[in-house]
């Protein structure tokens, strides 16, 4: 083996000499790679183990689905979403409609507890549509962050907020969770979540129009999409007091972008990926 | 420890598969997709007659390459040629497959092992050299360690498989 430059040789290896070279250039390559520690952020998953996600065996917001994401050793909770139906009850679903992802039709909001009951998610799961109060979530020390909507697209209303409230503060009573944490994109319903003593988490946008909000003092923090904000806007959050939590995570690169941002929370639809990245 | 007596199996059944008779025996490469991954890699297969039996050593594409995580996954496949000609084949295949991934290096129990069940059909063309076609869909029971339980937990639900692959003839 020979090293040249401009067709000079310069430098002849022979025999085993040419393997030791090649060897501790690969050791000095892989011992220069410094491995980051994110020790500091708490890994979540989205609407139970995945948002559309194939690497989730089971369909968001399912019963399965938040069963399989805490007992996931590395992950410290799950997000869910939530939706009140006409009879007054809060029910685990993500999308708009219910014919998105089941075999009814309509809005959780328009339709009553009656017909949610026997509707089940398509797929070869068939896991049940679950309501809040039939959760079994009996693990004290993780997170389950609520994300409440507030709107009716089949009837383009705004819900009664109290109702929720009340929805909600009846569904959780049986439940071990220390504190109720929420998340919500409408600024008209921090106030009375503030009051109830609920961890309010407000999504928005950018960073900046979070900070220059006037939701600041009545919210522990921001829910922000991956691609909406970087380290020195999370620093800048932090440093107000407010923590910062980071949601469409999904593919390896994504995940260790969310990462080195330092996030609080890094809502997660890919589990697995996300631990590996955490635990390099 | 799973994991090494499973390879020492796919190993010796490749061997005293080829010591046994006179079928005709194949290698080749395959691509497996999953729901949950790529899986890539190599074949070994044995054909008597309408009977093909098949071992698979294969890799998860995105956590092994791009995480640098080894998520290696072995199966074994028994498919009946209900049609057998020259330019196509096709029939019936039954697969199980095992998987295990150290996903949490923090933890002595950040490992998850997956073991999955699949009956599904094939198409083939070619004779000496020959392309497939594969899917499938079964049972797949996954294993987790649960810190709030403090024990292994099991997880049962679905799955499907498509795999091309090509493989020569020995």
């Amino acid at each position: 083996m020979y090293i040249s430059f401009r067709g000079i040789r310069l430098l002849k290896f022979r025999g085993r000499m040419r393997y030791k070279i090649v060897f501790i250039v690969v050791l000095l390559l892989f011992s220069c790679k410094k491995k980051q520690q994110f020790d500091d952020v708490k890994l979540i998953g989205h609407a139970g183990a995945g948002l559309d996600s194939g690497t989730s065996p089971y369909h968001d917001n399912s019963q399965e689905a938040i069963d399989y994401a805490i007992q996931t050793e590395g992950i410290d909770g799950v997000e869910i979403d939530l939706q009140c139906s006409a009879s007054g009850s809060i029910w685990l679903f993500h999308n708009t409609n219910l014919n998105d992802a089941t075999e009814g039709e309509g809005c959780i909001n328009s339709v009553t507890d009656d017909y949610l009951n026997g509707l089940s998610y398509g797929g070869l799961g068939n896991e049940a549509l679950l309501k809040l109060a039939d959760l079994d979530f009996p693990f004290a020390t993780k997170t389950c962050f609520f994300d409440v909507r507030h709107y009716n697209s089949c009837t383009g209303q705004i819900i009664d907020q109290q109702t929720v409230i009340n929805a909600i503060d009846a569904a959780i009573i049986p439940f071990s969770i220390p504190e109720v944490s929420v998340i919500t994109n409408n600024p008209y319903w921090v106030h009375a979540f503030y009051l109830k003593g609920w961890n309010v988490y407000f999504e928005i946008g950018t960073a900046s129009s979070y900070l220059n909000s006037g939701q600041l003092p009545e919210t522990v923090g921001l829910c922000i999409r991956n691609s909406e904000i970087d380290r020195s806007e999370v620093e800048s959050v932090q440093q107000a007091g407010k923590e910062v939590l980071i949601f469409e995570v999904r593919s390896p690169k994504g995940i260790r972008k969310g990462l080195r941002k330092h996030p609080d929370y890094l809502m997660t639809d890919n589990l697995k990926a996300a631990i590996i990245e955490k635990y390099p | 420890m799973k994991f090494p007596v499973f390879l020492v199996l796919f190993c010796g059944s490749v061997f005293s598969l080829k010591a046994q008779d006179s079928a005709v025996y194949r290698l080749g490469t395959q691509a497996v997709y999953h729901p949950y991954e790529l899986f890539t890699g190599f074949q070994a297969e044995r054909e008597n007659g309408a009977h093909q039996h098949q071992v698979g050593l294969a890799v998860g594409v995105s956590t092994t390459f791009f995480q640098r995580r080894l998520y290696p996954q072995i199966h074994y496949q028994y498919a009946f040629h209900l049609v057998k000609k020259r330019w196509l084949q096709t029939g019936p295949l039954a697969r199980i497959s095992f998987a295990t991934l150290h996903f949490n290096k923090q933890s002595s129990h950040g490992w998850s092992f997956q073991e999955e069940a699949f009956l599904g059909a094939y198409v083939g063309t070619g004779n000496r050299s020959r392309f497939r076609l594969s899917a499938g869909i079964g049972p797949v029971v996954e294993q987790n360690w649960s810190s709030a339980r403090e024990k292994y937990v099991h997880f049962i639900s679905w799955n499907t498989f498509a795999e091309i692959s090509w493989s020569y003839a020995l």
